[in-house]
């Protein structure tokens, strides 16, 4: 059996040109542009267990359970600008196979599947800081959809002594978030909600394992 | 449905103490080189939103009732 805690925190400023769309009762629409940069910041903490079995000598297969949240927090400067703070509090599975290809040499794949399955303020929402595009606009909380998605891990350790290995984990990560509800922003007739999306992450991780202690 | 194309490069500070099997426990640090793509459907309405140097999208937007 194992267990573990994961925490990760990636950030990042990103420039945006496009616009907000309006839409009126008879269909017409009409464009605000909005250029702005964005500071982007994803914080994740996954907590883990599960069992692992040797299937020979050299190869271990794995299963195990992740109890996830992830939030991300927005903030848009400029013109068109607000903030926005999605939290997701999500549950997976996990499928693993490990396979020694020498006494230093590691390789294997994790597949996982996630969801999150409470629609609530805290588990699966976004916080949207209308007040920051439009001091008339009140901030709402709108929550979305069915929400779900799947990753892909390669991991390959190399072992540089008995107490520190290096890891090397190319992964692909994908999100789904159904639409949101409508909310009133509190200026008569104008309601806002965000559309279903789709995250595609994807890149490698260089870790460095330092084994703290032996019990 | 309009594609809105996400391209960040991001560094990710990574923390990880894991008690891999029943006999040692391991601490972690580590970096993540990653890129993001963020795809938003609006329909039946397409929103004007375009990248510029991988810009990050502008999803929300607002209709009258």
């Amino acid at each position: 059996m194992f267990i573990g805690i994961d925490t990760s925190y990636q950030s990042s400023n990103i420039s945006y040109k496009g616009a907000n769309q309006y839409v009126d009762l008879n269909g017409d629409i009409s464009y605000e542009p909005a250029e702005t940069t964005s500071k982007l910041s994803v914080f994740n903490i996954s907590a883990k267990a599960g069992i692992k079995k040797a299937v020979s000598n050299r190869a271990d297969i794995l299963g195990y359970g992740l109890l996830s949240y992830r939030f991300a927090k927005r903030d848009m400067k400029g013109e068109g600008g607000y903030g926005e703070y999605y939290h997701w509090g999500y549950l997976g599975l996990g499928l693993g196979f490990d396979f020694c290809l020498s006494y230093k040499l590691q390789t294997g794949v994790r597949l996982e599947g996630m969801y999150a399955p409470i629609k609530s303020k805290y588990f699966r929402s976004v916080y949207v800081e209308l007040s920051k595009l439009d001091p008339d606009l009140k901030n709402i909380n709108l929550s979305f959809g069915s929400t779900d998605g799947f990753r892909v891990k390669l991991p390959t350790i190399y072992k540089i002594s008995n107490t520190i290995s290096f890891e090397f984990e190319p992964f692909y990560e994908y999100w789904h978030a159904d639409k949101t509800d409508w909310k009133d922003t509190t200026i008569e007739g104008l309601i806002a909600s965000v559309p279903s999306n789709f995250t595609r992450n994807y890149g490698f991780l260089q870790v460095l394992d330092t084994i703290s202690s032996k019990t | 449905m309009k594609k809105i194309s996400l391209i960040i490069f991001i560094i990710l500070f990574g923390i990880s103490a894991n008690a891999k099997n029943t006999n040692s426990s391991y601490i972690s640090f580590g970096l993540m080189t990653n890129h993001m793509h963020f795809e938003e459907h609006v329909t039946p309405y397409v929103t004007d939103a375009r990248e510029i140097n991988g810009g990050y999208l502008n999803v929300f937007y607002i209709t009258h009732k």
